[in-house]
């Protein structure tokens, strides 16, 4: 359902230079799936996401969304995406119920189904208390909730979450993980990154670790174990980010 | 307690941050530095062009007799060149004094002002011992009639009224070294008023009330509207793209199934929806101030002015392609910015500089003609003060309109270009020297529609200024401006734009459809060189009968004819056929149409390189006949996937119009052409018009051929 395929993309520096801030990245996100892209600060994960959810064209490699190139077909591909970051903003002067109908518009969805869409959103999310204000007034918590509402107005199969728990109270939190796993069951394939390794653990089917832009590792959380089944996400990653760092020093 | 060193501290720590903001320091160097100075140069630029204009023109002043006409001459040769009076610089081009009977509504163009000497003020100058009688005895009176709102006719005015001051003063100083004496005996016959004010001047300015409503509202009006049309788009502008870039909305919008075009195209109809109201509501707020407000009473001293309402609506019509373009410049200059703050850095320079060519439009002197139809913004400005006045013509309007057009659609395309760039989305992770540095651009096929739009949008006005410069140049020479005019026409046209895809790393061979075609498409090309020239001859006259384009287009062949016969039928061709016709069809149908369609389709492009062409031939009279030719040779391009077809059928129509200016009196004495006693009409025989129908109409089924043959064989297959 998503494919990178030989992802690159490099950035020309303020001092002249250059970053590779991805660097020949492959993976594969399997229908109905939540695959967890992991790694630390300045890893290339929003990159990837963003090259993969079209906003930005890679370097060099493909990037395929429902077998669709974004490079070829890129609006044939955001039909069936879901995109949701941590710092997505929302428009002030718009009331959530507004600004979902705004985003059921420009995925081309019929005025009927998205008002049907939107109040079983606004119910799934508990939204009701504040559908009707304006995005100005909301809490951290409820603007999430209205920008998830939003990456599911248009029911795309395919969802790419950046870091979608940042900064949430734990009742907000949770609700958007119970979130995420209905809709898993509901079939969608999910991208999700996040800093939370716990919350890797608990939610995704497969894990890939990334550092300096490149996949280290990459499997379910069994596979990433290995023998040692009481081993830590947490422990996986700092080893298989140490031992990058190590050869990248040899 | 005031704690100083805490001050000290963010003082110091605030300037390192604002210092370090080296956008902000440009925006505010540039306005103090460049922007300031140049006003200033310009202002006083089109001070001294204005003085000097108005000293350069010849007057011509109108009275009613012959003697009239003798003391007139009698007291501008009195005056002139004289030292021990006040000075009088009269015009380089003279004062003519005519005798005619001028209507009021007659002043202005032809005969600047009238005077009118009292009956004995002519008597006394018909005596013939006039030049013997004692000057204390002299007496004149006199009016001027003349029309303030015509600035040559207003000029003529105060030359008069500083002759006739110069000639009183000259009066007053003879009489006093004359009657000295009879003075220090106090002589209860003189009359001293008389004596001190021998020249009795009144002035009457004859234009109506709708004409100084006019004249006053084409003084302050369009510089206040161009002002407050820029100023109204500038507050949506800046939130809908800079603003919703820093509010964070933009991504999520970005990740939506919209095109960049679609997604600029809304808000720029957004911003223009609010700049046209803002325009909508100044006018309306002027109109009203002034009709209500008693401002043209105040200007006028008790003449009361009407405010010219039925111009109001025409005044709007225009303002709306100024809108529309100072819509999209302002979205261009903000989809560049990253934060509001620096969006408003940027919009100031931008609003002081649609000032510059707003202040040139408000020049009394400039007409709006040649070059200035043609220059962004002074254009428009001068076509609002012109429709005040009521002497805007309908071509000229059209020039203004469709040059505006043609900036704002640029403007829309370097919008559209400039707000998709991960340089200027994610400030956070992209340098925004990767958007100019050509070592971090990467090798494209063809330009954008942006880039191609906006080029083609630039040398558009430089072509018309560098035309106009050879021009005078060497007034006159017309040889010597075919070839100046033909080489710097090359360069322009092709180096230009040759030169951006070197350094932007654009395959120059994909973008100036440079590979050759399939053989049938020269015989197109032969087809429609041959067959077009006819039409569009056909064309011109049709114009020339029912929209009266005539005077035009003589004055356009004459230099052409006379620069051929200087120059003989081989450099002749080279530089009327040969050269243009490389320079245009690399320009439109190679650079301009490869661009174009990366944004539209087939018959989106052919018809919009169309209009571009049309409207790149300056003239309204020659609009209708390129935008054709246009049309004929974009789908001839389009179809061959060459631009060499459109090379040769375009020298080869220009070769055929300029032989039918060199070689006149062999082309009728074959038959094929005739000319009648007026040398604007040419009778072309039926057969010949046949044929060259006959000619296009082959060429169009030859280009089309291959899609008719496909669709048979697919329908065949089905």
């Amino acid at each position: 359902m998503i494919q990178a395929i030989e992802l690159v993309k490099v950035f020309p520096t303020t001092d002249g230079g250059e970053k590779r801030a991805v660097d020949g990245l492959s993976f594969q996100v399997r229908a109905g799936e939540i695959y967890g892209l992991l790694g630390p600060n300045g890893a290339g994960k929003t990159t990837t996401l963003r090259i993969l959810s079209g906003l930005m064209g890679p370097t060099s490699g493909r990037a395929l969304v429902n077998g669709l190139d974004l490079a070829d077909d890129p609006a044939g591909a955001k039909h069936s995406l879901g995109f949701l970051t941590a710092s997505t903003g929302l428009y002030q002067r718009l009331s959530p119920r507004e600004l979902l109908l705004y985003f059921a518009d420009l995925n081309d969805i019929d005025r009927r189904t998205a008002r049907r869409r939107i109040e079983e959103l606004i119910e799934w999310l508990e939204m009701g208390d504040f559908a009707d204000l304006r995005c100005g007034a909301l809490s951290t918590g409820q603007r999430q909730r209205t920008s998830i509402a939003r990456a599911l107005v248009a029911d795309p199969p395919i969802l790419i979450l950046d870091e979608p728990t940042l900064g949430l109270d734990v009742l907000t939190n949770r609700l958007i993980l119970d979130f995420i796993r209905r809709q898993r069951q509901r079939g969608k394939t999910i991208l999700l990154s996040t800093h939370y390794l716990d919350e890797a653990e608990r939610l995704c089917d497969r894990i890939g670790l990334i550092h300096r832009g490149r996949l280290v590792a990459e499997g379910t959380l069994d596979e990433l174990r290995g023998p040692d089944r009481e081993r830590r996400l947490t422990e996986i990653f700092l080893q298989a980010v140490g031992e990058e760092s190590s050869a990248a020093v040899a | 307690m005031l704690g100083i060193r805490k001050v000290r501290t963010i003082y110091f720590k605030e300037l390192l941050e604002t210092l370090r903001d080296r956008r902000t320091l440009i925006a505010m160097l540039v306005v103090p530095v460049l922007l300031y100075p140049l006003m200033m140069m310009i202002m006083v630029r089109i001070q001294v062009y204005e003085r000097t204009e108005l000293q350069a023109a010849g007057y011509t002043v109108a009275v009613p007799n012959q003697a009239s006409q003798a003391l007139l001459e009698r007291v501008i040769e009195q005056v002139q060149g004289r030292t021990d009076t006040q000075p009088v610089v009269l015009p380089e081009g003279g004062i003519r004094v005519v005798v005619a009977d001028a209507a009021p509504e007659a002043l202005g163009e032809e005969i600047h002002a009238q005077v009118m000497f009292s009956p004995e003020t002519t008597d006394w100058s018909r005596d013939e011992d006039a030049e013997r009688r004692p000057p204390a005895n002299e007496r004149i009176v006199a009016r001027i009639v003349y029309r303030q709102t015509r600035v040559h006719s207003d000029a003529a005015a105060r030359i008069l009224r500083q002759v006739f001051q110069a000639y009183q003063e000259r009066l007053v100083q003879r009489s006093l070294g004359e009657v000295q004496v009879v003075l220090s005996r106090v002589d209860p016959d003189i009359d001293l008023e008389r004596l001190l004010h021998p020249v009795e001047l009144t002035e009457e300015a004859v234009d109506t009330q709708q004409e100084l409503g006019g004249h006053l509202l084409s003084q302050i009006v369009p510089f206040i509207l161009i002002l407050m049309t820029v100023t109204g788009a500038v507050y949506p502008a800046i939130d809908l793209t800079a603003g919703e870039r820093e509010r964070g909305t933009l991504e999520t919008l970005l990740a939506a199934p919209v095109g960049m075009l679609e997604l600029i195209s809304g808000k720029f109809l957004t911003v223009a929806t609010i700049a046209i109201l803002s325009s909508l509501l100044n006018v309306a707020s002027l109109a009203a101030t002034v009709r209500f407000g008693g401002i043209l009473h105040a200007m006028h001293q008790g003449a009361v002015g009407e405010v010219p309402f039925r111009v109001l609506p025409i005044i709007i019509l225009c303002l709306i392609p100024y809108a529309v373009l100072a819509s999209a410049m302002m979205l261009a200059v903000c989809s560049f910015a990253r934060t509001a703050k620096e969006a408003q850095n940027y919009v100031t320079p931008l609003i002081l500089a649609t000032m510059i060519p707003a202040m040139v439009g408000a020049m009394r002197t400039v007409r709006l003609e040649g070059p200035m139809m043609v220059a962004p913004i002074a254009n428009v400005t001068l076509l609002v003060r012109d429709l005040l006045l009521e002497e805007a013509p309908w071509a000229t309007t059209s020039v203004v309109l469709a040059s505006t057009s043609l900036y704002a659609v640029a403007a829309i395309a370097l919008a559209t270009r400039l707000f998709g760039q991960e340089a200027v989305i994610f400030a956070d992770a992209v340098s925004i020297r990767s958007l100019v540095l050509r070592r971090y651009l990467r090798p494209r096929p063809t330009p954008s529609a942006a880039l191609a739009l906006v080029v083609t949008a630039v040398l558009f006005p430089v072509t018309y200024y560098a035309q106009t410069q050879v021009q005078l140049h060497r007034p006159g020479d017309f040889a010597w401006f075919l070839k100046a005019w033909g080489i710097l026409q090359f360069v322009l046209l092709v180096g230009v734009p040759a030169l951006l895809c070197w350094y932007l790393k654009i395959d120059r061979r994909t973008t100036f459809r440079l590979p050759l075609p399939s053989p049938r498409f020269w015989a197109v090309a032969l087809l429609l060189g041959a067959g077009s020239p006819v039409v569009v001859i056909e064309l011109v006259q049709i114009q020339a009968r029912y929209f009266h384009f005539s005077d035009r287009l003589a004055e356009l062949q004459e230099p052409i004819a006379t620069g051929l016969w200087q120059l003989g039928p081989f450099l002749g061709v080279l530089l009327l056929a040969v050269l243009p016709a490389t320079a245009e069809e690399l320009l439109f149908r190679g650079f301009l149409l490869s661009g174009l369609s990366t944004a539209l389709r087939k018959w989106g492009v052919i018809v919009a390189v169309a209009v571009v062409f049309g409207v790149f031939h300056f003239m309204a009279v020659r609009f209708a006949t390129a935008a054709l030719m246009g049309v004929l040779l974009a789908y001839l391009c389009w179809q061959a996937g060459s631009v060499w077809p459109g090379v040769l059928a375009h020298l080869l129509h220009n070769g055929l119009m300029a032989m039918v200016v060199y070689r006149q009196e062999w082309l009728e004495s074959t038959g094929l052409l005739s000319f009648s006693d007026d040398p604007q009409v040419l009778a072309i025989p039926r057969l010949v018009v046949g044929a060259a129908l006959l000619a296009l109409l082959l060429a169009l089924f030859l280009c089309t051929w291959p899609a008719r043959q496909r669709l048979t064989a697919s329908v065949a297959q089905g």
